[in-house]
């Protein structure tokens, strides 16, 4: 008699219990991730305001590889016609060579796409900073009507339509494609996009034979005349704000694009840009935040009078050049 | 309706999901929590190490910024994943503003610093002079961060004239002057960053969160505690829950048990009444038709009648007895009986029977025990003739032994116990059939109740009543050989001691036995020199003769039964002679009256009933049976019990002898009514409580026999009404019943009845009680 009685009793508690479970297990989401290889760099210290670029690093490949393929696929762009390497060529420097960029229906941007190579390195993206790191700086180019134009539903939308992307998010994870794994595999795959063993690096780990004489003597001029004070670590810039035009006036081809005063609005800071990297800056023209300038020589005259107040002799600005040549190299193989 | 009885369960059910939720969701909370901690916590180890950094940073060997750039770019990382509040947010961004626009500053006052603390060799001694006091001066500035200074160095730039390009330090004039300008506009503005960064309470802030969390952690840690209690308590709660139902259905259970039982003791009531009438009516009847004229056959098939209706009768009161005592109805009287009256009930009861099988019944009473005794005498001789008439179904030929003695202090007992053995040569018992003996219904083999009848509640019964009498009863036997079964029973001896029956012990008396069972003579030669006899034994008649030739003897106790001859012939032989003792008594378990008979001697013979008693013995040895049998008399037949017994008619108009009867049932009204007249008395009818009344008012009578159980009024209405006009003493009520059970006997006194009788009706029990009111014929 006293059989059913328990046994509805204990049917009652397993229903009541289907309440916490399910709450449970609605709430445990966010905690699933699937393992994944963190990239990891392998830093060389070296004395000097220049360090050279991680020879060495980690990284998890298979979302490298799909980080590739979204690199270089236009259906992140509104009408399928803009991709990621449309203005970060990879064979040319990381940069398209335009003062600036085109996005779709041929809408001009503003300012000089930077070079993608080493931007990880950067600790802001972006001429003025605004993106605090490469992760954030993806959304900028995806929705900006005047580049991509596009918005993360339609981007997932046309991925899921892909055979190949759909197939390969699923494989890497359990929530498919998202808006957040998209921008980790980018990510992963800028990360990749490092140029180790350029001719200073090689230099400043020890092989003196790296540099030319006239490079030497650049390098000299670089870091007594101050160029170092602010091009310095191992992007040789790219990690500090400084102003245009500190001691001296800029010319006033650069005086349209106010910097960060653009996102910001404090009057201290006008004309204040994140310091780009000098990193392969030989095959990155045309120079500046609005690419106006195309050739180096120029460039490094414009630097030397306004940020530090100095005319260089032809000589020097020839040394100069020649160094700022040591600055290039190749994209990492990646193991 | 039985919905609402679960309704705590169901409510204990809401607790537990209510609880476990909240515990659920407190863990969630925790988690969450606890996320939020981790990036607080390298804040926490991040942002020292960048104030430090940042305060490095116009440091000269400070070269590059890598390091303060990589812990700018993890903090910011880490800002986005912390939650703070505005405050702290506010704080943080400002630092990090603040930061930056210093790092700016600093790098470049640095290179402007060193170059224009460069040594300059100047062909120009002017020009160096005006340098170095430029220098001086500036230095000044920069530690002092007085105005005065400031505006001194301005003076001395001013100097430089900077418009002559073609100058020939004019390019490092230039640099001076842009230089030293620049940093005279920020060096203030940089000491001012660096102030208010080093005064910035970023890290406090950082900890305070951290200790807000910590606590909110903490709070939610106890929440948890408390809700994961609360399911452990609602489980509890549950667990009582059930424990509760299972007592209330235990209850309900029990309920309906005592509901049965009470179905069981009415219906024990109501047995009682309903077999016991028909019975009466039976056995009555029986009776009354024994006592008419009837030819052999007849006669013959009436005592069979009679034989069946008295087991039959004794198997419903046993089954009733066992149904009372099971159900703790049983009352155990504690009253003053004599012992030896006992004895002579169960002698009366089993000597014939004994006698007519062959088997010796010997009782060996130790004289010490006290005649007067407390307890139950109707229970005690229920249990003794159990046990004996097992003994004498059981046994085939040999003896039954009534062992009767006192054990004194025990070690663990306080009060002396009386025990009685009972020892026969029967059949016997294995061991596995002692161990099932006093369990009810269990015969100790099936096969013997085809044999030996019977419906094996006796012994069961026997154990109760020694169980509710606190004593003990047990067996020991061997099969084939016999058995011995021993009650135990406490011995209580009531204040005031009568003096025991008389037992004169005779001293020198010479006695000869006249025995054939070995065991009866050990016990009445015991018993005999206990009187202080010197006693002789001999087996056979010529034994006997040849014992008188050669001593003289006082009494000769004769057996009736010997192996192949009678003590008759002893008698009848050795009175020719002249040594032939002075007195002769038989011993027989027949009747005197049955002796009597069949004996051909006219000389006045004593007879003396077996089982002996040591009593009896006395008596004997000291003429008082004598006086009880004049021998004459006594040897003719007696003719009355051949005769039926003729009615004495003509009742009496003096109703001083006249007596009432109300009873319904016409068969017990003729029953009774033969009984009272048998008694000598006259009797009325009435037919209910209604006609009693009526013949009460008219009539005057002593005594008024009530039957409970009748139509138009009972007689329990009819007492209660009676009494009312009559008091006890003036009118005898006395209820004819077969409910006697305690509480109905406390009844009948209460409603005023002065006593009750039972049925089926008892002669002696009604001679009893009415030869206190009337001259009743013997």
């Amino acid at each position: 008699m006293y059989t059913k009685y328990y046994i509805s009793l204990i049917l009652g508690v397993l229903l009541c219990s289907i309440v916490p479970i399910t709450v449970y297990l609605l709430s445990g989401e966010k905690t699933t991730e699937q393992a994944y290889i963190k990239t990891v760099y392998y830093f060389e210290q070296v004395d000097g305001p220049i360090q050279p670029i991680p020879r060495k690093l980690d990284i998890d490949k298979r979302w490298l590889t799909l980080g590739k393929a979204l690199f270089h696929s236009p259906l992140l762009s509104k009408d399928n016609t803009i991709s990621c390497s449309s203005c970060h060529l990879i064979d040319f420097g990381g940069d398209d060579g335009f003062p600036v960029s085109t996005g779709i229906k041929n809408a001009e941007g503003v300012r000089n796409s930077p070079t993608v190579f080493n931007a990880s390195f950067n600790f802001r993206q972006f001429w003025d900073g605004r993106a605090s790191s490469l992760s954030e700086q993806i959304a900028g180019p995806v929705h900006n009507p005047t580049e991509m134009g596009s918005s993360w539903a339609e981007v997932v939308e046309k991925l899921n339509k892909d055979a190949y992307f759909s197939k390969t998010f699923q494989k890497l994870s359990p929530q498919g494609i998202t808006t957040d794994n998209i921008i980790k595999a980018i990510t992963i795959y800028e990360e990749s996009l490092i140029t180790p063993n350029a001719p200073i690096d090689r230099y400043l780990l020890g092989d003196k034979s790296a540099l030319s004489e006239q490079q030497k003597r650049g390098l000299t001029y670089f870091i007594n005349y101050g160029c170092a004070s602010c091009h310095q670590g191992k992007n040789i810039g790219g990690n500090i704000f400084q102003k245009l035009g500190r001691v001296n006036d800029i010319p006033e081809i650069l005086t349209l694009d106010q910097g960060k005063f653009e996102v910001t609005k404090r009057d201290q800071d006008r004309y204040i840009f994140k310091v780009p990297s000098l990193r392969n800056i030989a095959d990155t023209g045309p120079y500046f935040h609005n690419g106006s300038i195309d050739n180096l020589p120029e460039a490094v005259r414009i630097m030397a009078s306004s940020q530090l107040g100095r005319v260089l002799t032809d000589e020097e600005v020839r040394d100069i050049v020649a160094l700022l040549g040591a600055f290039s190299s190749k994209v990492i193989e990646v193991q | 309706m039985t919905k609402f009885k679960y309704i705590p369960e169901i409510f204990c059910l809401l607790l537990f999901t209510y609880f476990s939720t909240s515990w659920v969701l407190s863990i969630e909370d925790d988690r969450s929590k606890k996320a939020l901690l981790a990036p607080l916590l390298t804040l926490e180890i991040l942002i020292p190490q960048h104030k430090v950094e940042l305060l490095n940073a116009n440091f000269s060997d400070q070269l590059h910024y890598d390091k303060l750039a990589q812990l700018q770019f993890e903090i910011e990382g880490l800002l986005f994943e912390a939650t703070l509040n505005q405050k702290s947010n506010r704080l943080l961004k400002d630092y990090k503003e603040t930061s930056l626009n210093y790092i700016q500053l600093t790098s470049m006052l640095k290179t402007s610093q060193r170059l224009i603390s460069e040594n300059s060799s100047l062909n120009d001694q002017k020009l160096q002079g005006l340098m170095d006091a430029i220098r001086l001066q500036m230095f000044a500035f920069i530690t002092t961060h007085k105005q005065e200074d400031k505006e001194k160095v301005v003076n001395l730039l001013n100097k430089i004239d900077t418009g002559n390009t073609q100058q020939g330090n004019w390019q490092y004039l230039q640099l001076i002057k842009l230089h030293s300008l620049f940093v005279l506009d920020n060096y203030e503005l940089t000491a001012s960053y660096r102030q208010k960064l080093i005064e910035m309470p970023v890290i406090e802030s950082v900890i305070k969160e951290l200790e807000q969390l910590n606590i909110e952690i903490d709070k939610i840690a106890l929440k948890q505690l408390i809700a994961l209690f609360s399911v452990v308590l609602v489980f509890l709660f549950l667990f009582i829950l059930i424990i509760k139902r299972h007592q209330s259905a235990l209850e309900e259970t029990s309920e309906l048990h005592r509901k049965a039982v009470q179905v069981k003791t009415q219906f024990l009531a109501n047995m009682s009444h309903e077999i016991r009438t028909p019975m009466t009516g039976v056995i009555g009847l029986v009776e009354l038709t024994l006592q008419t004229d009837l030819d052999e056959e007849q006669r013959d098939y009436l005592e069979k009648i009679q034989f069946s209706a008295d087991s039959l009768l004794v198997i419903i009161n046993d089954i009733l007895d066992f149904s009372k005592i099971e159900s703790g109805k049983l009352p155990i009287e504690h009253i003053v009986w004599q012992h030896d009256k006992l004895i002579d009930n169960v002698n009366m009861m089993l000597g014939k029977v004994a006698e007519e099988r062959g088997i010796e019944l010997i009782f060996d009473l130790a004289p010490d025990i006290p005649n007067q005794m407390v307890g139950d005498p109707v229970r005690v001789n229920q249990i003794l003739l159990n046990l004996l008439s097992n003994a004498i179904k059981f046994t085939e030929h040999g003896h039954v032994i009534l062992k009767g003695s006192i054990i004194n202090q025990q070690e663990d007992n306080n009060t002396p116990q009386i025990l009685y053995q009972i020892k026969d040569t029967g059949i016997g018992l294995s061991e596995e059939q002692q161990s099932k003996l006093f369990q009810r219904f269990s015969q100790a083999d099936q096969s013997t109740t085809r044999k030996y009848g019977g419906t094996g509640l006796g012994l069961a019964i026997s154990k109760l009543l020694v169980d509710l009498m606190e004593g003990d009863i047990n067996v020991t036997s061997q099969l084939g050989k016999g058995s011995t079964f021993s009650v135990h029973l406490p011995l209580v001896v009531p204040d005031t001691d009568i003096a025991p029956s008389a037992i004169v012990k005779q001293q020198g008396m010479r006695l000869l036995l006249l025995e054939d069972n070995k065991v009866t003579q050990g016990v009445i030669k015991k018993m005999a020199e206990y009187l202080g006899a010197s006693v002789v034994l001999s087996a056979t008649v010529s034994e006997a003769k040849a014992l008188c030739h050669q001593q003289q003897f006082d009494i000769a106790l004769v057996d009736w039964h010997l192996e192949g001859e009678t003590g008759l012939s002893f008698i009848k032989e050795i009175k020719q002679q002249s040594c032939c003792p002075k007195k002769f008594v038989i011993c027989s378990a027949y009747s005197q009256g049955f002796i009597e008979k069949n004996s051909t001697i006219d000389d006045a013979i004593l007879y003396l009933a077996k089982p002996l008693t040591v009593l009896s013995l006395s008596k004997v040895l000291n003429n008082e049976y004598a006086e009880i049998n004049p021998a004459p008399s006594q040897v003719q037949l007696n003719n009355q019990h051949l005769q039926p017994v003729k009615e004495k008619l003509a009742p009496q108009t003096d109703h001083h002898n006249t007596i009432l009867l109300v009873e319904d049932n016409k068969i017990n009204q003729l029953i009774a009514s033969k009984l009272l007249i048998k008694l000598g008395l006259n009797v009325d009818v009435a037919e209910n409580g209604q006609e009693a009344i009526e013949m009460i008012e008219n009539n005057n009578y002593r005594v008024v026999l009530m039957d409970i159980q009748m139509p138009i009024m009972d007689g329990k209405e009819a007492t209660i009404e009676l009494r009312k006009t009559y008091s006890t003493e003036q009118l005898n009520i006395i209820a004819l019943t077969a409910n006697i059970t305690e509480e109905h006997i406390v009844y009948y006194k209460e409603i005023g009845m002065n006593g009750h009788l039972g049925k089926p009706y008892e002669l002696e029990k009604i001679r009893e009680i009415l030869t206190v009111f009337y001259s009743l014929n013997d």
